[in-house]
């Protein structure tokens, strides 16, 4: 690698490279087609907000009618675990026993293939059909699918036309929208489906002697219609049909039920038939908030029906909704009447393209604010070199990207930000060196830039590698938080080996084109480096420090100090630590939870305070109210398993603020501000009210979740209900406090006296039968209406106002064989009790959960604070409560697991620091590779805890939480300082080979590589400055930022002076590279 | 750490100008709010429902609306807006309908017509 006149034959992979492009007419056209493949893939690639996180799972419900909890926990909810727990890839099963039914979810490892984990757990469960109990009926397995979460929702609401009549139009409207392509599964949310609904009137019932088994005996018998045959003649085949078609209400009224007094009994005399919306079990609103701009609604709240469409997987959000919503528009007049307003509720399309675009602005200015800084230290020539490889780099990197099938999301745009400062330093690295040959005279420019290319290229390779290496263990980072992150350690190493790349071919070729140097070999832009200002700064003190050993000595210790009273910071609690800070978001969902008890108008009326709660925000744009069941599936409710929620006492509002962009105030802070009011509200109405917000990475079940093992379950209620309230309720800062233990409920048991019943010649499983379908309501075929897109189904119910309390169940009764009226009351008592509470399993475990969320701060310092809490404060009843983190309970002990974003933040910061750990061991090993000695690498590798200097305070001065952005920024330091700390060694070992003395070797070695050094580091900064703004990445430019000056500044001391140090104890004059 | 803190708001204030300056002009805002809703004041009459010995609420049959298909009655809110409460009706006596759930019985219910009463209409209380 010195210069000798054989260099042909000692060039390395660099000046090889360099040596054919440098005059190729190749090269041109390498340039075209990146440019050309690059905006290709930025164009066609798909684009997300968010990397998919593809987490398979499954829902496995099972009906066993009339069975206790208690008895579906043993007979359903047990071995269907045990059955699922045996096989591969399942990470969690999550049980619970309910009344009549139990659910197990399945939850397969991240990352694991869906199709084959859902063929795996079909086939599972249909070998293991046989073990089903007696009187259960098929389990359902129902897959989990992240992508069936819409991407889009269109709100259709009216002042005027009720939501029965919208749905009808709505389903119109779905149909043409789904026919575009690359869309998936659609459907509609809210509206009730026509039906024909049939009241009975238990009062007229009871006068024509009617009773309801023999209305069922009725609809059995009707309503069918079968292809019966046929008829030949006259060479032509007729089709026999058999059996009268209900076709609408008026034909169903016209059914004779029974005689009395030998007339015929119609339906329609004992009960009312009406053909419309159904009873409201549910119902879905929408209501404009005070940044609306459309059409506004008359009232506050409108009903309205939502149609939910989502993306066939890889296909592009963006394009999707683009072209779903021109289909919209081009089929609005024709099909939607007048009346209607549309709103668009949600556009992750929309809302991937905003960030994606956003995030592509910060990138150009990052560009350019590095471009400028080019423009300083190397003139405009080679700056416009440097500048031209940047796009270049960037665009074939994402054509490797969009052929590697990635797509294009927030977390890409970071790791293209995060590696600016990274790639522009090897195109720096060859023409400063071109530049240095050219400007010593040269005749042969090729010759001499290939020679300049050949001499820095192993130490660039190298120092390349390093920084690769640094992030590729970020690959085996387990959990969600894997993939989430994984486009880190794609994109930078891809970027760092293109940029590698184009500084051996592109860059070569257009120095020899375009950098000119005056004729008297002397640069045009700029005076000799060693005589700068910082060069000059940097010698004296250098000299100072290096001249004695003593001062050597305390200077180094001095910086010891520093790197341990750095430590001291997050033990005072200076810097904290937080696995990813709430992101400020567009979106926000109110989860209402009432007592169990609580009737749909009970939850209406609460739901309704709550939308004038946030009507009351001057962000909101617009809020839709779902009660009787949760919203719109996303993917966050989709993975905490709000979907499976419910029945009246649920409500959901989801809440749409203005863009991000062109508000002051941060969705966070408008949440903290409506706490308050939904505190208070919360506690007149008795409701559970939750805000909650986006996490800004993978979902949890909950910020705070602390699972309660223990042998007693019932024991285990009462321990949930008392750190509920003694401890999550006293822990400032825990918001949204919640337990996994229902309310009383009282029910009434109908229990049939079995003697009475047979001596009366009533079944007593007629009697629960009629009693089930009617009081329940019960779904007896459909009519068939010509042209009705949705079924139209018969439902016989005891109208609403003959079932309001105990003593209307005295009305029904039954006849005997010889026409004698029975009343219920005569064979059966009715009992009042509570309802049996649901039981909850956590991997074959009963638990029970008491969850919160956190208002502003981390939930580490909470979770400190309740452990310790619990520690000192023994619980009521002398009960023991071992507290722990990972490890699972233990039988016959009570056990306390703090899971959630706890656990999610141990294990990031776990799988991270494993990667940390190898990606020092992988370039140690290079190291010594490359030196040939153990000790150098270890001297290059000392320059890695100085980062902390930086980074440390950093945090405490920018007030921001040490994240797990932040511990990826300091990875990145890693590769960012061995590189610098490399060439340093690197340098002074060629200079020490060119016959200086080993003091004047450091010295010169220093000197030297400084600039570039310097501009490397600021490079670094300002191209990581525009991520500081972010919630999420803030802390990865801190680390960045801080970590990058503290750490470029003392390496440029502390490496040359500890390599001074070692080689004056090893081996005085000896070189030590072989 | 007293050094360091002096620090803080120094380089805090540096560093996010600096920034600040880099991210400035990438802001625009949204299309304009349309202004609120100013719905005609009606003027209407409310009444109480009446609580049986039994707890059980009473309302005059009339005062329960179909409001674009949901059954609720308009109710006067403490700032004076007619707003819509979803109720179930019970039993219909001969001009009274038992509430089974929906009311407190505490509520002032607005009484007919309802042709121009909105979910938010300002009223103005008229005395029977």
């Amino acid at each position: 690698m010195t210069k000798n006149d054989n260099i042909d034959n000692n060039l390395g992979i660099a000046g090889q490279l360099a040596k054919y492009f440098i005059d190729s007419r190749l090269t041109v056209l390498i340039i075209i087609f990146a440019f050309l493949a690059g905006i290709t893939a930025f164009l066609i690639t798909p684009r997300e907000e968010n990397p998919q996180i593809i987490v398979p799972a499954a829902n496995i419900i099972v009906a066993k009618p009339g069975a206790s909890p208690d008895e579906v926990e043993q007979l359903i909810i047990k071995p269907l675990e045990s059955i699922l727990q045996g096989m591969r890839g399942v990470e969690h099963t999550y049980g619970i026993a309910t009344d009549s039914m139990g659910v197990v979810t399945v939850q397969f490892n991240v990352g694991e293939d869906k199709e084959d984990s859902l063929v795996k757990l079909y086939d599972h469960i249909m070998s293991n059909i046989d073990r089903i109990p007696p009187g259960t009926e098929q389990p359902l397995v129902k897959p989990v699918d992240v992508d069936n979460v819409p991407i889009l929702t269109i709100s259709l609401s009216s002042d005027t036309i009720e939501d029965g009549d919208l749905r009808q139009v709505g389903n119109r409207v779905m149909e043409v929208l789904r026919r575009v392509d690359g869309t998936s599964v659609s459907y509609l949310h809210g509206g009730r489906p026509r039906t024909i609904n049939v009241e009975l009137e238990l009062v007229k019932m009871k006068s024509f002697g009617v009773s309801l088994s023999q209305i069922t005996d009725i609809l059995d018998a009707t309503n069918v219609r079968s292809s019966s045959g046929t008829l030949v003649s006259k060479n032509t085949v007729k089709q026999v049909r058999a059996g009268g078609m209900l076709q609408n209400a008026d034909d169903l009224g016209k059914l004779v039920v029974a005689l009395y007094q030998h007339k015929p009994v119609y339906l329609s005399d004992i009960a009312t038939i009406t053909d419309g919306p159904a009873e409201i079990t549910e119902q879905h609103r929408f209501a404009a908030g005070p940044a609306f701009s459309g059409t506004r609604p008359l009232n506050y709240e409108t009903p309205a029906v939502s149609i939910a469409i989502a993306k066939r997987s890889g296909s592009n959000a963006v394009t999707v909704a683009e072209d779903v919503l021109e289909k919209l528009d081009e089929i609005r007049s024709q099909i939607i009447p007048a009346g209607v307003n549309v709103n668009i509720t949600r556009n992750d399309g929309a809302r991937a393209d905003a960030a994606v675009n956003t995030l592509l602005e910060h990138l150009a200015i990052a560009i350019a604010t590095v471009v400028l800084l080019l423009i300083f230290s190397l003139g405009w020539r080679a700056a416009a070199i440097v500048t031209m490889t940047i796009p270049l780099i960037l665009f074939i990197t994402l054509a490797i990207g969009y052929v590697a099938d990635q797509s294009i999301n927030r977390i890409t745009l970071f790791a293209l930000i995060l590696s600016l400062g990274l790639l522009v330093d090897d195109s720096i690295v060859v023409i400063e060196n071109i530049y240095r040959h050219y400007s010593h005279g040269t005749k042969d420019r090729i010759r001499s830039a290939i020679h300049a290319v050949s001499e820095i290229g192993r130490p660039t390779n190298l120092a390349t590698f390093a920084v690769i290496l640094a992030f590729l263990p970020m690959f085996w980072v387990t959990g969600m938080m894997g993939p989430y992150m994984a486009p880190i350690p794609f994109y930078v190493p891809v970027a760092m080996i293109v940029s590698l790349a184009i500084a051996y071919t592109v860059a070569p070729w257009a120095a020899n084109k375009w950098l000119k140097t005056s004729a008297d070999g002397k640069s045009t832009h700029e005076v000799d480096h060693t005589n700068g200002v910082p060069e000059r700064l940097y010698g004296a003190i250098f000299k100072t420090l290096a001249a004695k050993p003593l001062n050597r000595r305390l200077f180094l210790l001095a910086v010891v100090a520093l790197l341990l009273a750095v430590f001291l910071l997050p033990v005072y609690d200076q810097v904290k630590f937080k696995m990813l800070p709430k992101n400020n978001t567009n979106t926000f969902n109110i989860t209402i939870d009432m007592p169990e008890s609580s009737s749909l108008e009970n939850t209406d009326r609460v739901a309704r305070l709550v939308g004038d709660i946030v009507r009351g925000n001057p962000h909101v744009i617009n809020y839709e109210t779902t009660i009787g069941k949760s919203g719109v599936a996303d993917f966050n409710g989709l993975l905490r398993g709000s979907g499976l929620n419910k029945g009246a006492h649920v409500a959901e509002v989801r809440v749409n603020l203005t863009d991000k962009l062109s508000r002051s105030v941060s969705s966070i802070d408008i949440v903290q501000q409506l706490r308050p009011a939904i505190l208070d509200l919360a506690t007149t109405t008795g409701a559970n009210i939750k805000l909650v917000e986006d996490p800004p990475g993978p979902p949890v079940r909950a910020t705070l979740l602390a699972e309660l093992y223990g042998p007693d379950y019932e024991q285990l209620r009462r321990i949930a209900k008392e750190i509920r309230q003694q401890v999550f309720d006293n822990t400032a800062d825990v918001v949204d406090v919640d337990d996994s233990v229902t309310d009383d409920v009282t029910e009434y048991e109908i229990h049939i006296n079995r003697e009475k019943s047979a001596l009366a010649g009533i079944p007593a499983a007629r009697i629960t039968r009629a009693l089930n379908t009617f009081i329940g309501g019960f779904e007896a075929g459909t009519v068939h209406i010509p042209g009705e897109r949705e079924p139209v189904a018969i439902r016989f119910q005891i109208s609403a106002s003959n079932r309001v309390q105990q003593a209307d169940l005295e009305n029904i009764f039954f006849l005997t064989a010889q026409g004698k009226k029975i009343q219920l009351s005569e064979i059966a008592e009715v009992r009042e009790r509570i309802a049996d509470k649901p039981i909850l399993h956590k991997d074959q475990v009963p638990v029970v959960y008491v969850t919160g969320e956190l208002a502003s701060t981390s939930q580490i310092y909470a979770i400190m604070k309740m452990k310790k809490y619990l520690d000192t404060h023994p619980l009521p009843g002398g009960i023991d409560l071992v507290q722990n983190f990972v490890s699972g309970p233990k039988t016959g002990e009570y056990t306390l697991r703090w899971d959630g974003e706890m656990r999610l933040t141990l294990d990031v910061f776990r799988d991270l620091g494993a990667a940390f750990a190898v990606a020092l061991i992988l370039i140690y090993l290079v190291l010594v590779g490359y030196f040939q000695s153990f000790m150098l690498p270890i001297i290059v590798m000392g320059a890695i805890p100085l980062t902390m200097i930086g980074v440390f305070p950093g945090h405490a001065i920018m007030g921001q939480y040490f994240t797990a952005t932040s511990m990826i920024g300091f990875i990145a330091l890693a590769g960012i300082v061995v590189r610098n700390s490399l060439l340093l060694i690197d340098f002074i070992i060629e200079y020490r080979r060119a016959g200086h003395s080993l003091e004047e070797a450091v010295f010169q070695a220093g000197v030297t590589r400084l600039r570039p050094i310097l501009l490397t580091a600021i490079a670094i900064v300002l191209g990581t400055m525009v991520m500081i703004f972010d919630p999420v990445f803030g802390g990865l430019a801190v680390s960045l930022i801080f970590g990058t000056v503290a750490s470029t500044i003392l390496t440029l001391f502390v490496i040359p002076l500890v390599y001074l140090g070692y080689c004056r104890r090893v081996s005085p004059e000896k070189p030590l590279r072989g | 750490m007293r050094n360091l803190k002096a620090l803080k708001p120094l380089l805090q204030s540096a560093l996010l100008a600096g920034s600040a300056l880099m991210v400035a002009g990438c802001h625009n805002s949204g299309p304009a709010a349309t202004p609120e809703q100013t719905l005609p004041v009606v003027e209407q009459s409310a009444i109480t429902a009446e609580i049986l010995a039994d707890g059980s609420i009473q309302i005059p049959g009339d005062t329960i609306v179909e409001h674009i298909g949901t059954k609720g009655v308009f109710i006067l809110s403490a700032d004076n807006q007619a707003r819509f409460r979803m109720v179930k009706a019970g039993k219909k006596n001969a001009n009274s309908v038992s509430i089974s759930s929906g009311l407190t019985g505490k509520e002032q219910i607005l009484t007919g017509p309802y042709a121009s009463v909105y979910d938010g209409s300002p009223v103005r209380l008229t005395k029977e």
